[in-house]
């Protein structure tokens, strides 16, 4: 065929190929080094141009075009993942030469970098071939996605949220009491009671301002409802009056997903905005991420009262299980932020290659992989073995070191021929990751190319 | 209708625009639109309404609009902590804004139906293009953008 047109460059990156299209526009691209240039060129105007336009959206609204990988969380991993690939466990059992393992360390600390980097302005050519390098591949894919980090900018109005609502709260019960205090007198002593307002103003931490609210404070938040209680009803009245806010926040716009959290769990908001730190906002949004049940995930870790960096590691769990739930049944595209997300913050590349692009589907259309987890697909094009399909699991929260991933121990390399005439090498690595690399040609030269992935 | 598409078309429009009030405005028409004659295939249709409904709009009151986006920028900017980081991040957007208006209106258009997720189905419908035309005109697009904007920061802006 001829060269591949900008356009068709434009529409392989936004996904927009029928399945021939795409294999021959790739085809082309495996054999073409003029067209792969101008194909990397393209996506570097992609990703530039998708920068650009988050910038239109100003400070306030920022988060919507950041990647959907929290940035907020990945930087703390980052430290993390180097400690653990530096122990140098992986250098032992990983089935590659020492290289790999070296660079891991590399690998790992690096692959966050993307998240960074988008939030910063595109002034230097360098920092944007850079970033373009290894970020978004498909970044206008990601921008209707909602972004899960929430900058320092955008907490402060979800904190003064939450303030508000702690405030409201407390005036209400202290309403309550006055009101009721003479009623209950006759049964209970008035003491007690009041207290109850100012605990939960000043320790808005305790459990007690949470769902799990003890007997005591449901008793009395029973007794409140019908009077004191009814600025505090109204409102969701209010809201109620926007339903869009809140199907939004379903439907994961992040614009309104501050007052969205705080509509599904008031107490969880104003408990997470209570405690300063930011870092609890940050927990909620990072699970309140890009998957449509991210909600599930936001309230089912909002509870924890103890906000630890131990916080970012589980939000992050927690969204490859809400994954899997909207997973379709084929592969689809992702951005490589995604990607990374998904691989719990880190992913395996092949050095030296460029991707073509990344993609996410369930494990139960990979050979060897585990069928009840998602797998990412990182798709390259090599000039002597065409496309070269890179599959990767992240390892089971409670997998052990040297226990065998997916039927495969440490070490091993289990090379297969493929009925259509390609080779499949799967392995696992130093930290428990499954791969696999699929390629047509010798076992040889696609086991060349494990040793690059790192 | 209003609850799927209130927020990505506010986001649309302020990028069009520059303006979030003047945004959530023509948004609101866009859904009066709407209810007036229902769409039957609503997403790309209310992205042109907007999309026609901001270029109307924004010839009629060009300069305000500058105005307002000027105004909006220094009441946000001085309620934040940060007033340099805020400052930078409202030149580059002023930076891109200018970037976006060297466009034409089809490639501008079709930019900022793309970032809000449209395919090149509904780009096509919303602005009355082939289907096989949208790559073409998102890689000029995209392209230009960026050139533009980089010939803005490399004159104008420069000492950055």
């Amino acid at each position: 065929m001829g060269h591949v047109d900008d356009g068709q460059l434009n529409a392989l990156l936004d996904g927009e190929l029928s399945g021939p299209e795409r294999q021959t526009v790739e085809a082309h691209l495996a054999a073409c080094a003029e067209c792969r240039a101008r194909f990397e060129e393209a996506r570097a105007f992609l990703a530039q141009a998708t920068d650009l336009l988050g910038a239109l959206d100003g400070p306030a609204a920022r988060p919507r075009s950041a990647p959907a990988t929290p940035s907020v969380a990945a930087p703390p991993s980052a430290p993390r993942l180097s400690t653990v690939s530096r122990t140098g466990k992986e250098r032992a059992i990983e089935p590659g030469a020492p290289r790999i393992a070296a660079t891991h360390q590399e690998r790992a600390v690096d692959v966050p970098e993307p998240a960074t980097a988008q939030s910063k302005a595109i002034t230097d050519a360098d920092l944007t071939r850079k970033s373009a390098a290894i970020r978004p591949l498909f970044g206008s894919k990601r921008l209707p996605e909602p972004a899960a980090d929430t900058p320092v900018e955008r907490r402060l109005p979800s904190l003064a949220w939450a303030a508000m609502l702690v405030l409201a709260v407390g005036a209400g019960w202290m309403a309550n009491e006055v009101l009721h205090s003479g009623r209950r007198a006759q049964v209970v002593a008035t003491g007690a009671p009041p207290q109850q307002p100012a605990e939960v103003a000043a320790n808005p931490t305790a459990p007690a301002a949470g769902t799990t609210a003890g007997p005591t404070s449901s008793t009395a938040r029973q007794q409140a409802r019908p009077t004191v209680r009814t600025p505090l009803i109204k409102p969701p009245a209010e809201r109620g009056d926007k339903p869009p806010s809140a199907d939004e926040a379903a439907a994961n716009i992040p614009r309104d997903r501050p007052p969205g959290a705080a509509r599904t769990e008031p107490a969880n908001t104003a408990e997470a905005g209570a405690l300063a730190a930011g870092r609890a906002t940050q927990q909620g949004n990072a699970g309140a991420g890009a998957i449509p049940s991210a909600p599930t995930a936001a309230v089912a870790q909002s509870p924890a009262p103890s906000v630890t960096d131990a916080t970012a590691p589980r939000a992050r769990a927690a969204q490859p299980a809400a994954a899997r739930l909207v997973a379709p049944a084929t592969f689809r595209l992702i951005s490589m932020d995604e990607a990374v997300r998904r691989q719990s913050g880190t992913i395996r590349l092949i050095d030296g290659l460029q991707p073509l692009r990344v993609e996410a589907g369930p494990g139960s259309l990979v050979p060897g992989a585990a069928p009840t987890r998602d797998v990412v697909r990182i798709v390259y094009a090599d000039a002597t073995l065409g496309a070269l399909t890179l599959d990767q699991q992240p390892a089971e929260a409670g997998a052990r070191e040297g226990a065998s991933v997916n039927g495969l121990m440490p070490g091993d390399t289990l090379v297969t021929a493929q009925p259509d005439g390609t080779v499949r090498v799967r392995w696992i690595d130093g930290k428990g990751y499954w791969l696999s690399l699929t390629g047509r040609g010798e076992a040889d030269d696609v086991r060349a190319f494990v040793e690059r992935v790192r | 209708l209003y609850a799927e598409y209130h927020g990505p078309l506010v986001r649309l429009l302020t990028r069009r625009t520059g303006d979030p009030a003047r945004a959530e405005d023509l948004a609101q028409e866009v859904f009066v639109r709407a209810m007036e004659s229902p769409p039957s295939n609503p997403r790309p249709w209310l992205f042109a309404v907007a999309l026609n409904l901001a270029r109307d709009d924004g010839r009629r009151a060009a300069r305000q609009e500058r105005h307002l986006a000027l105004l909006a920028a220094e009441q946000s900017g001085s309620s934040t902590p940060s007033p340099d980081r805020e400052l930078e991040q409202h030149e580059r957007a002023a930076a891109v804004r200018a970037a976006l208006d060297t466009l034409t209106e089809t490639d501008r258009s079709a930019l900022l139906l793309k970032a809000e997720g449209c395919s090149y189905d509904e780009i096509a419908s919303a602005l009355g293009l082939a289907k096989g035309a949208i790559g073409t005109t998102l890689a000029r697009a995209r392209r230009r953008l960026v050139e533009a904007y980089r010939a803005r920061e490399g004159t104008g802006d420069g000492a950055r």
